[in-house]
């Protein structure tokens, strides 16, 4: 158990990638949990706090490729999202290393293990969240 | 350009098959917080891998859980009747299905909801096989499976019944707005399916036969205008302009400008075919030029130079001149060489960019003793008779000086009045005029409005088939719209207007412009407009929006769910 780590996927590449990559059975850590918005571009400050507050030792947000949105620009509100939110960790003492946006293609099913192995290293790097129970 | 896949391939291959299903619907019960769960074994990739009876254990004692089934393929005729079944029999007004991906199964399991009398966005998914089953360690995969399944039932109390209705299109006439040859593609395909078409151009209708070069027999375009003027179901407005287009497919209304005349009608669809406009060089060095459709004419009045020097570059330093520059090159040479094998061709290019099966023109062109000259930079020319053509071989390292009775160049396309055509539609334009589709690999005719479909050279430069092939794509997706039911509501924003500070936030950062400031002052969301991303909701500050199938709430009852959190 390395940790708890939450990725807020898009339904149309990041969902879609995680999917691929379970058919190609491409293993990755069991402590990813997805939760799948209609577009990255749904995801809310809100959101991302509530789920360290919840005890998340990471959170990722996985959106479509630049450019390649369904809905035109919503990865790109998405992005601008989890910045305020890095900067908001950041004046609340949590690591804004613990929060990543990713922009991922629905056929990249071999990054989707890559972008969790990243989330994984970093929790190992940083340790337990100070807001988990362990913290 | 991307070929039409998927529904518009079969809508091309099968005109008139392309039609939704309409699926028995029964009326909603009403509201019991009653859930049922369904948990597939999907004949091993799930059971086997993790043990799914753990699962049901853990989720059946959860609160508003009425009946937990493990079931062999929920999926399946059989069951998807087991799942009607327990509806009825436990009376469920929702219900989790644990299985496979959402992206495959979601729309089946609507239709149950629907034909069961559950309102078809009370359904949740859990992901338990590709997430879970088919990737992780049997342990590891029953303790993922568990946190799934019960954040998707949680998810499920949350939901509430979203208001949607399945309407058909008012009017089945489709707006074909265009100045070339696909807008009288399209209108020609919309009429070979028996559809009813407003074509407004912007020129004289008896002027309907385009001048377009390049493999497209005259006599054939001809024909095309005669059966499009003859039919009683083409309404011809020109020279006229659309200067407003409102509503959605269910009932959009444009208005028209024709002559002198301002009309007002409604269609179902919409069709911008817009082409863009060949800007022809003039001359070069003081040495008048002439484009590849001016050759051809010249060819087709079989007048063949004895020499001639095709430029396929512009002389600003534009790397890349466009993707059939190289093919018009190669085939007006080809044709040169078979009317006058003795006459001399040479092409300058940078590089041959001759895609697909283009290609082999290519080699023929090479064998028949067409010249092929590589260069980086731009030729000069001397005046004279003949002309003199001066280029720099980059091979050899030498300049070259070729006799020339003629000399060809690459004409820029440029579309005109985009910006302006693109406002009136609601599609956007890039910074050169041409239309941006919204999903050139999936959906390659449409706009980012629904109901409105692009195609024609304004979205990109095209070679003749292509643009015949798009055109009768987008008459297809354009009559399959307004022939199949339109489902409106759904999974779409919602504004609480006690909480709306009209800020404008959503109005601007809605890609679709769905939101609005209605008559009492607060935003409004356009249900037939909203494609359901929630980027209003997200960015609301307010949090005045919320969409209905993924509220706050919802969302971050998953992730406490998921990492077992201490609140919400």
């Amino acid at each position: 158990m390395t940790g708890r780590i939450v990725g807020f996927c898009c339904s149309y590449c990041g969902y879609a990638s995680a999917d691929l990559a379970g058919r190609q059975g491409l293993e990755y850590s069991p402590d990813v949990m997805i939760v799948k918005l209609p577009c990255s571009g749904r995801i809310d400050v809100l959101h991302i706090l509530r789920a360290f507050r919840q005890g998340a030792d990471a959170v990722f947000v996985a959106g479509c490729l630049e450019g390649n949105c369904n809905f035109a620009n919503g990865n790109y509100e998405a992005r601008k999202r989890v910045n305020e939110a890095k900067g908001i960790l950041e004046s609340l003492g949590i690591d804004p290393r613990r929060l990543e946006m990713f922009n991922v293609a629905s056929n990249q099913g071999w990054r989707f293990p890559r972008i969790v192995e990243e989330m994984v290293s970093r929790v190992e790097e940083l340790g337990p969240s100070p807001l988990g129970e362990n913290g | 350009m991307t070929l039409p896949t998927g529904s518009e391939a079969v809508a091309l291959s099968s005109p008139g098959r392309a039609r939704s299903r309409r699926p028995r619907i029964r009326p909603e019960k009403d509201l019991t917080e009653r859930i049922g769960v369904f948990l597939c074994r999907c004949g091993g990739s799930v059971d086997g891998r993790l043990d799914i009876d753990a699962v049901r254990e853990r989720v059946s004692s959860m609160d508003g859980v009425e009946t937990c089934l493990v079931m062999d393929y929920p999926c399946s005729k059989e069951g998807r009747e087991a799942i009607i079944g327990a509806i009825g029999e436990h009376d469920l007004d929702r219900f989790v299905v644990a299985g496979c991906s959402p992206k495959v199964v979601d729309e089946r399991f609507m239709t149950v909801a629907r034909e069961s009398g559950v309102n078809p966005f009370m359904v949740e998914i859990a992901n338990i096989r590709e997430h879970c089953s088919m990737i992780h360690r049997h342990d590891e995969a029953t303790s993922k499976a568990i946190k799934l399944v019960k954040a998707a039932v949680s998810k499920c109390s949350l939901l509430v019944p979203a208001p949607y209705a399945r309407t058909r299109a008012e009017r089945e006439e489709v707006l074909v707005y265009g100045n070339g040859m696909s807008a009288m593609v399209a209108v020609d395909e919309l009429l070979s399916e028996g559809g009813k078409v407003h074509l407004v151009v912007p020129f004289d209708p008896k002027n309907l036969v385009f001048n377009y070069h390049d493999g497209i027999t005259p006599g054939h375009l001809e024909a095309m205008r005669d059966r499009i003027l003859d039919s009683d179901m083409v309404t011809v407005y020109g020279p006229g302009s659309v200067h407003m287009f409102q509503g959605d497919p269910e009932n959009f209304r444009a208005l028209l400008r024709s002559g002198e005349e301002w009309k007002e009608i409604g269609c179902g669809a919409a069709i911008v075919a817009w082409e863009a406009e060949e800007v022809p060089p003039l001359s070069v060095d003081g040495v008048n030029v002439i484009t590849q459709a001016d050759l051809e004419h010249l060819l087709e009045e079989e007048k063949v130079p004895r020499s001639t020097v095709m430029i396929t570059m512009f002389e600003e330093d534009d790397p890349y001149p466009g993707r059939i520059t190289h093919i018009e090159a190669l085939r007006n040479a080809l044709r040169i060489k078979v009317m006058d094998p003795g006459a001399e061709v040479t092409i300058v290019a940078r590089d041959v960019l001759a895609f697909g099966m283009r290609e082999l023109d290519y080699i023929e062109a090479q064998s028949k003793g067409v010249r092929f000259v590589r260069t980086g930079s731009f030729p000069r020319m001397i005046e004279g008779s003949p002309f003199i053509v001066v280029v720099e071989d980059e091979t050899i390292g030498e300049e070259l000086a070729i006799e020339a009775d003629l000399v060809t160049m690459t004409s820029w396309d440029q579309p005109f009045d985009t910006d302006h055509i693109g406002k009136v539609f609601g599609a956007p334009v890039d910074e050169n005029g041409y239309f941006i589709p919204t999903q050139v690999k999936l959906k390659p005719t449409a706009s980012i409005r629904e109901g409105v479909y692009l195609c024609g050279t304004g979205v990109e430069s095209k070679t003749p088939s292509e643009v015949v092939l798009e055109a009768r794509s987008a008459a297809s997706r354009a009559m399959t719209l307004v022939r199949s039911e339109i489902e409106r509501g759904g999974a779409v924003a919602e504004v609480d207007p006690e909480l709306c500070s009209a800020c404008l936030t959503c109005v601007r950062s809605c890609p679709f412009s769905a939101p609005f400031i209605g008559e009492t002052g607060k935003a409004e969301i356009d249900i037939g407009l909203c494609q359901g991303c929630g980027i209003c909701a997200g960015i609301c500050p307010s949090k005045a929006i919320q969409l209905f199938t993924s509220t706050d709430d919802q969302i971050s009852v998953q992730t406490e769910m998921l990492t077992g959190g201490r609140d919400l």
